[in-house]
């Protein structure tokens, strides 16, 4: 059975936008750093339940994610059996809901948790909250039940596995934000730079070949990090919201600025991770003839992982860098979410874009890196520009 | 330098805060390998970045194709006993750390 499931979540590739699908929906490839530091900046701010913000939106778009993949003909076994097969396919781990009927769902292994305790530390309350939002998602898909489900032991605190309870008689319906398809602008035909010491294509051959799915304990240990196919759907709500949710407070710029400064140090974290792996040594290190070799290097890596479709305009070494994005994510998310933005709103690949200048020319720790380089979004596919543009410069 | 061999470096932004790379006198690489093969299971190769890697209970072991150097990614949770017999198996004393 578990070989015919596999099957509906087979990796779908579109080699002209770089996009990832699997089962169905855009899925964006992160590893343990950004998605433990985007948890703690949502689930740290103040004045907000960003709490429930995450667990409403994985609540939201698992439910949509896991029925798009079950067939009318499927027994409640197989239902069962695809819940728990998304979530260790996209590499969050393992969930058991063997008793689920019974209240109880046990997971032995957990992205969330290693992300944490591999990247903050040690932690005294339960970690797994995008978790809590699958379950609630994946039981309504898989039984047309609403429950709530909450996690009452925790690996991140020391507990054995993570134990979540399922609480029946749920009335409040699963939120279904309206979205509309995006009409855009059409991208203009841009010369980008290439490096003729690394072969881009191949990286990402390499990469897309690569088996990103969770192993026997659901993660995806590789490139020294651990990886999770995320939908683009999840990392959209969550962003859109937050910022809203932070705007009703006055604390606007403080929401986009924390998640800027989130992705910045996971784009140090990430990459850095990266280019220390076995792979990187294996199939990219060899390329590698200059230190701008590395941007290029990590541009076609993080194309590859389904980031939006973004390159090299211009680049003065160790000074500045100007990226364009044909299709980001957060941008097409937003039009589709939110309609015409009055601005950019790809925190993500700005903050990214100011951590690879940090790491591919800054000196001392990450720490010490971080802040040297300043990044903005100078234009946006969610402003009705045909592409998103970066612009980064040494903070002088 | 040679006599200096095995040692180690520590690998930042890993999966866990202890990864290490460690390198070894090029004449062991064959037959360490094929130690690392009956204590742990068998090599399985990936051609698409010239990567081998045996999966054990407590670690990855990964290299490049050559076997030199080894990297060792550490499951959480990863007891010293396992750490010792592999560093036993390694001949590593732990120097230069």
């Amino acid at each position: 059975m578990r070989a015919t499931l596999t099957g509906r979540l087979a990796l779908v590739y579109n080699a002209e936008t770089y996009r990832r699908v699997v089962g169905g929906k855009d899925v964006i490839i992160h590893c343990h750093h950004y998605n433990s530091r985007i948890q703690r900046t949502i689930e740290g701010a103040a004045e907000i339940d960003g709490r429930g913000l995450l667990v409403a939106a994985a609540e939201e778009v698992f439910a949509e994610h896991l029925a798009a993949n079950l067939r009318e003909d499927d027994s409640m076994a197989s239902r069962w059996a695809m819940a728990e097969l998304l979530y260790s396919h996209l590499g969050y781990g393992c969930i058991d809901l063997s008793r689920v009927e019974q209240g109880e769902v046990v997971a032995p292994s957990s992205h969330f948790v290693e992300g944490w305790l591999a990247g903050l530390g040690q932690r005294d309350a339960p970690v797994c909250s995008f978790t809590e939002g699958y379950l609630q998602g994946a039981i309504f898909a898989a039984s047309g039940e609403l429950v709530r489900v909450r996690e009452v032991e925790c690996m991140a605190t020391g507990a054995a596995r993570c134990r979540f309870t399922v609480e029946r008689g749920r009335e409040e319906p699963i939120a279904r934000a309206p979205r509309a398809p995006a009409t855009l602008a059409a991208a203009p035909q841009s010369a980008y730079l290439r490096s003729p010491n690394v072969d881009e294509e191949a990286i990402i051959a390499a990469v897309v070949g690569m088996p990103i799915y969770g192993n026997l304990d659901g993660l995806i240990p590789a490139f020294g990090v651990y990886l999770a196919n995320t939908p683009a759907d999840f990392y959209n709500l969550v962003s859109i919201r937050f910022v809203e949710a932070m705007a009703a407070r006055r604390r606007e710029k403080t929401a986009r600025r924390l998640l800027i400064e989130d992705a910045e140090t996971c784009g140090m974290n990430t990459f850095r991770g990266i280019m220390s792996s076995t792979e990187w040594e294996g199939l990219i290190a060899p390329m590698i003839r200059a230190p701008a070799d590395n941007l290029h290097a990590l541009v076609a890596v993080s194309n590859a992982l389904g980031w939006g479709d973004w390159h090299i305009c211009s680049h003065t070494p160790g000074l500045s860098l100007t990226l364009e994005s044909r299709s980001g994510y957060e941008a097409l998310g937003y039009r589709e979410y939110r309609g015409v933005a009055d601005q950019p709103c790809c925190s993500m690949l700005t903050g990214v874009a100011a951590g690879l200048m940090e790491l591919v020319y800054g000196e001392g720790t990450l720490a010490e890196r971080f802040g040297t380089f300043t990044s903005s979004e100078s234009s946006c596919i969610c402003s009705g520009e045909p592409l998103c543009r970066f612009e980064v410069e040494r903070v002088v | 330098m040679a006599d200096a061999l095995p040692y180690r470096e520590a690998v930042p932004a890993c999966i866990h805060a202890e990864t290490y790379k460690y390198y070894f006198q090029r004449e062991r690489v064959i037959p360490l390998w094929q130690a690392l093969e009956r204590r742990y299971g068998a090599v399985r190769m990936n051609g698409a970045f010239r990567m081998m890697e045996i999966e054990g209970e407590h670690f990855w072991l990964r290299s490049v194709v050559g076997g030199n150097p080894i990297t060792v990614l550490r499951r959480r949770g990863c007891p010293a006993a396992a750490i010792a017999e592999l560093h036993e198996i390694f001949g590593f004393e732990g120097r230069r750390e």
